[in-house]
């Protein structure tokens, strides 16, 4: 807390001292050209600023109607835009990094002052936004789009995938949690009856070919047999 | 409630048109895209311990590493066509003073990060050109008035704050201010060139103000030709006399005049090194392998100390000496020359350390190149091409072209390949030929980036049109037809005459046959004909100033009278506010000549903008499907220019029309105006839409407007268009957008076939450059339901612009003067260049890569999962088998 009211007092002297500056500044644009002002305001940066560039005020620029006019960034982080003409102009940060919101500033001939949001559909809509201007950073700038990557949870949560798991889960698992011979006895009968033998491919297609459906009862018969030959063949060996 | 459903719909958008971009993967930063930073033609420079600053024409100030000269920081100041630095002062901090006429900006700055320090204005009544001598804390604004008097003001280096009063002292002897220099605090003129002039000094920073006289002749002696008067670098009350490129050096001390009783080169510098003054010139020498030597002289006798002759490259300009630095024996020169490279050059080793290309900082026209194809390539070309005598020679043609392709897959390289400059299976490895704006060619590899070749053509500028500076490529010949080179074409102007320069060469290597050819009349139009002559080359056709008709090459007569009929030119005249179409009908078979068939007049408008289609563009769907399933048909003319005036208005001020003009027929086939809109005025043209942003006044915001044209249900001509033929207009639909943004060039994709998708490429201000589908600004049709289904976003008036589809991410470019965009073989894909103060190459694939595996298609997964399914199946059987006769058993 203490850190917090230190801060916002360090900031309020900042802002006493800017404005101070504007009336020295301006005091001297009458002196020799009464039409021209300057646009000033400051630039805070994100705390994570410090960390990720080390000089940002260098890579950070003003533009005032794109470029038209421009203004540096000091070490402190505020700018002044000079020679400006009464008019309105879009003011915008400009930072390889990070995107900050622009601000229209309108000075009128009596280099009167006022700061607002870009409405660009709404042009005629105020919202007054502080002069001199603080711009703040909006957040970083992502120009890159981020890469799937493969994740278990992804292949996991799949639709697919539970619905596969889901009812191999009801199958294997939850007979074994049952301890009521009975009702064992019962899931084994079901787990006999479900027990049905795959027909073999080469049979598959004899049956196919042969497209009646009176082979259904020698085929019964058959596919025993057949395993009971293979396994004799086994046992012989 | 309004606000709450955009809420809603804004995202549901945003994601679309993420969807419609095609944004890159953090991993492709650098993949296929490159950088290259410049400065521009250095105008003062200083020596700092390891760096270098420097400031620019192109109102740059910029730090270098001495060792690479690679750019440490970068800032870049005010725009250079209207404001530039004017004086330089390295200190502990650096000061610049830039600006214009009277409104100056004085910044401080810091060395180490180019951070600013300080900013301050200087503003004066007095509209000429002025002086500033920056010494420790004060900054002396000198301003002469010619015949009159010198205005001295000093002001406070830090706060700008004004020390007293401006100092007049008269100063009737200013006769003209290019005789007049400024060497520390004295202001020194001599009154006329001739023998009979007098040399006035007076130092203007003491308070005594006493103007010093003495005869030209006295110092410089007797001598004809005319005596100039020139400013020595280095930090000494000097200058030189120079008569005949022969310098004499006078140093001015107080009362004291002293000239020095040797001779000296005109571009001579003074170094301080250690308390010892060294002079430092370049003379030319005779010997062909080593052009320049560098001297050094003593300062007081004029001894030579040191004469080296240098490894001086060949393609480079004459050089200059910048500035200096020397440190015991060990010097540092830095040297720039007349086609703007900037060189380093260590003494006393006369190694010339690193060069930069400054010339690349002003592109004035590209052209890309296809690369020609391998020797092994052509070689297998070849057999089928020469119709060999015997059937032996065939067969051991064919197996030594076979051995040969054995050996290259074996050894796995381009082994047979000369220097790298093969084509590839794409497309995509190409060669950007370009001419920079001093007359320098270079060439440029695509994938590297790296300057292939540069050729300097002395005495040329570019072209002046609308504003922009321009030079014109021609590609007459690609590299397909394997025995014959490549062939290009450069139309520049000849720096003294005006006239017409013409160059041929050959675009891979550089070469060229006939050299530069100055042509006896000026260019007003130049014409690539669609028409391959016997070499497989396409005639040039070029019309002078005074309307006289000109082939290149000439030799191609015959085809161009075969096809005369089909050919027209137009004439912009921004002049004069004229349009003019011309035809050949009248030409024989001798000669060909023009006549005037349409002509447009523009005055008093001013025209601010004009677009032709690409030449090589294709169009691939001849209409737009209807939800009827209808087909309404594209308006598709080769023939249109689209062309943009600015005209005053009393009640809008500014009146902003747009014209599409038939380029054959001269009729004006659509036009519109815009109230109240003002510049800048971009247009692209291309299919069958245009595509124009302005400012509008009235809102105070960029406005970008979409224009298609259709012919209707029905197709006059599916086959050949033709301008004479239409006989009903075209239906047109507009919808115009807001930019939230401020454009500075507009380009469009291009593809091979015109299958893909288009993207408008629009550079911003601040340094971005952004795609933009055209279907984004495609006019919605007010009957037609707007859905996913018929491919059509609901509109939105403001133009989304993400980060993602930012093409040049975080690498902001400066002062981007122009997009060029070229089709790969690769469908999907276009080259783009974005050229300004950096150069930066990339490809964009607007319909995404549709006809390649993705870069991440992993060969490796995909192999581990079949060969894994195929094993586990084999297991599993012989499991089930076990299990099967285990049930048997029991």
């Amino acid at each position: 807390m203490q850190i917090m009211s230190k801060r916002i007092f360090s900031l309020i002297f900042l802002f006493m001292l800017s404005s101070f500056n504007v009336n020295a500044d301006t005091s001297l644009e009458e002196e020799s050209d009464s039409s021209r002002y300057v646009i000033e305001g400051r630039v805070f940066p994100l705390s994570d600023y410090q960390t990720s560039q080390v000089n940002w005020q260098a890579n950070t620029k003003i533009h005032v109607n794109g470029g038209e006019y421009i203004g540096f960034v000091r070490k402190d982080g505020s700018f002044v835009v000079h020679n400006i003409p009464a008019g309105s102009y879009v003011v915008e940060v400009l930072n390889p990094e990070y995107t900050f919101e622009p601000a229209r500033v309108e000075i009128n001939s009596k280099g009167k002052y006022r700061a607002r949001k870009v409405n660009h559909i709404k042009t005629s809509e105020v919202i007054v936004v502080p002069y001199p201007l603080r711009m703040k950073a909006l957040g970083r700038t992502r120009y890159f789009q981020i890469r799937e990557q493969w994740r278990i949870t992804d292949l996991l949560f799949n639709p697919m995938i539970m619905m596969m798991v889901l009812p191999l889960f009801l199958i294997m698992v939850l007979p074994k949690m049952m301890n009521d011979p009975d009702t064992k006895k019962e899931m084994e009968q079901i787990q006999s009856m479900a027990k049905f033998e795959l027909p073999e491919m080469s049979d598959m297609v004899s049956n196919f070919l042969a497209g009646s459906s009176q082979t259904e009862k020698s085929d019964k018969s058959q596919v025993p047999n057949k395993k009971n030959q293979k396994i004799r063949k086994r046992i012989d060996k | 409630m309004a606000s709450f459903r955009s809420i809603c719909i804004i995202p549901l958008f945003i994601t679309l048109i993420l969807n419609l971009t095609w944004a890159l993967y953090e991993d492709q930063v650098g993949k296929f895209d490159w950088k290259r930073s410049f400065v521009g033609k250095v105008k003062y420079a200083n020596f700092e311990s390891k760096r270098l600053i420097v400031a620019t024409e192109e109102n740059v100030l910029a730090s270098l590493n001495l060792k690479d000269g690679h750019i440490l920081w970068r800032q870049l100041l005010e725009d250079p066509k209207e404001q530039q630095i004017n004086a330089l002062h390295v200190d502990k901090e650096i000061i610049t003073v830039s600006g214009a006429a009277n409104n100056w900006f004085v910044r401080n700055w810091d060395i180490n990060s180019g951070t600013l320090l300080s900013e301050w204005t200087l503003y004066t009544e007095r509209l000429v050109p002025s002086k500033f001598i920056i010494t420790k804390n004060t900054l002396v604004h000198v301003v002469p008035l010619t015949g009159s008097h010198l205005e001295v003001t000093t002001y406070n280096l830090q706060t700008g704050e004004n020390y007293g009063k401006t100092i007049r002292i008269a100063a009737p002897w200013i006769t003209d201010i290019s005789n007049c220099i400024l060497t520390t605090n004295y202001y020194v003129c001599i009154s006329s060139n001739d023998n009979l002039g007098q040399l006035y000094y007076v130092d203007v920073i003491s308070e005594s103000n006493i103007v010093h006289t003495r005869p030209v002749q006295s110092l410089i002696g007797d001598g004809s030709g005319p005596i100039e008067i020139i400013e020595i670098e280095g930090d000494i009350s000097a200058l030189l006399l120079v008569r005949s490129k022969v310098a004499i050096l006078v140093l001015l001390d107080g009362e004291n005049i002293d000239a020095k009783p040797f001779n000296l080169m005109p571009n001579a510098i003074c170094v301080l090194n250690e308390d010892r003054t060294l002079i430092f010139q370049l003379e030319a020498t005779d010997d062909p392998k080593k052009l320049i030597r560098v001297k050094s002289k003593d300062f007081v006798n004029g001894d030579d100390e040191l004469s080296i002759d240098l490894d001086y490259p060949l393609g480079l300009g004459a050089p200059i000496i910048l500035a200096g630095q020397c440190r015991g024996s060990s010097c540092d020169l830095l040297l720039t020359t007349t086609d703007n490279a900037l060189l380093l050059l260590k003494l006393p080793e006369g190694k010339i350390l690193w060069t930069r290309e400054e010339a690349l900082s002003n592109i004035v026209a590209t052209e890309f190149f296809e690369l020609p194809v391998s020797e092994l390539d052509a070689s297998i070309e070849n057999e089928f091409k020469t119709s060999s005598s015997s059937i032996l020679n065939m067969l051991i043609h064919r197996l030594s072209t076979q051995v040969k392709q054995l050996t290259n897959l074996v050894i796995g390289g381009q082994l047979l390949s000369n220097n790298g400059l093969v084509r590839d299976k794409f497309g995509l490895h190409k060669i950007i030929v370009v001419a920079t704006k001093v007359g320098k060619l270079f060439a440029i590899d695509t994938l590297t980036g790296s300057i292939a070749w540069s050729y300097r053509l002395p005495n040329v500028k570019s072209f002046n049109s609308l504003n922009t500076k321009k030079m014109l490529l021609f590609v007459q010949r690609t590299a397909r037809y394997a025995p014959l080179p490549a062939q290009c074409l450069l139309l520049a102007e000849d720096s003294n005459t005006g006239r017409g320069v013409l160059f041929q060469f050959d675009p891979i290597t550089g070469f060229s046959s006939n050299g530069i050819e100055r042509l006896n009349y000026k260019i007003a139009q130049a014409l690539l004909l669609p028409y391959e002559d016997e070499d497989n080359s396409k005639p040039v056709i070029v019309l002078s100033t005074s309307n006289e008709v000109f082939l290149y090459p000439s030799t191609s007569r015959t085809l161009v009278y075969q096809h005369i009929n089909n050919v027209f030119i137009y004439v912009v005249d921004s002049v004069r506010g004229l349009l003019r179409g011309f035809s050949f009908h009248h030409s024989t078979e001798r000669s060909l000549k023009v006549s005037p068939t349409w002509e447009v007049r523009i005055n008093p408008s001013k025209l601010v903008a004009l677009s032709a289609k690409h030449p090589n563009e294709r169009v691939h769907s001849q209409g737009r499907v209807l939800p009827d399933r209808s087909v309404y048909y594209k308006y598709v003319n080769p023939n249109l220019i689209a062309i943009a005036t600015l005209s005053e208005d009393s009640v809008h001020k500014h009146v902003l029309s747009i014209y599409l003009v038939d380029g054959v027929t001269g009729l004006i086939l659509y036009s519109t105006s815009h109230k109240r809109a003002k510049g800048p005025v971009h247009l692209i043209h291309s299919e069958n839409w245009l595509v124009y942003s302005y400012f509008s006044e009235r809102f105070r915001r960029t406005e970008i407007v979409g224009a298609e044209l259709y012919e209707g249900h029905l197709q006059s001509n599916s086959t050949v268009f033709s301008s004479h033929a239409v006989s009903l207009l075209p239906h047109v639909q507009t919808q115009s957008y807001i930019l939230p943004a401020n454009p500075l060039n507009m380009a469009v994709t291009l593809t091979e076939r015109g299958i893909t998708n288009k993207f408008l490429l629009i550079s911003l201000s601040n340094g971005g450059v952004i795609e933009i589908p055209w279907l984004l600004l495609q006019p919605r049709f007010n009957d037609v339901p707007c859905g996913p289904e018929e491919s059509c976003i609901p509109y939105m008036p403001e133009v989304p612009l993400p980060n993602e589809a930012v093409i040049n991410y975080n690498q902001t470019l400066g002062r981007i003067s122009g997009i060029e965009v070229a089709p790969a073989r690769l469908e999907s894909t276009s080259h783009v260049l974005v050229h300004g103060l950096d150069i930066f190459y990339t490809r964009v694939a607007p319909s995404k890569t549709f006809d390649v595996l993705k870069e991440d298609f992993d060969h490796l997964m995909i192999v581990l999962v079949l060969s894994g399914l195929i094993l586990a199946s084999y297991v599993t059987k012989h499991l089930a088998s076990k299990k099967a006769l285990k049930q048997v058993w029991k």
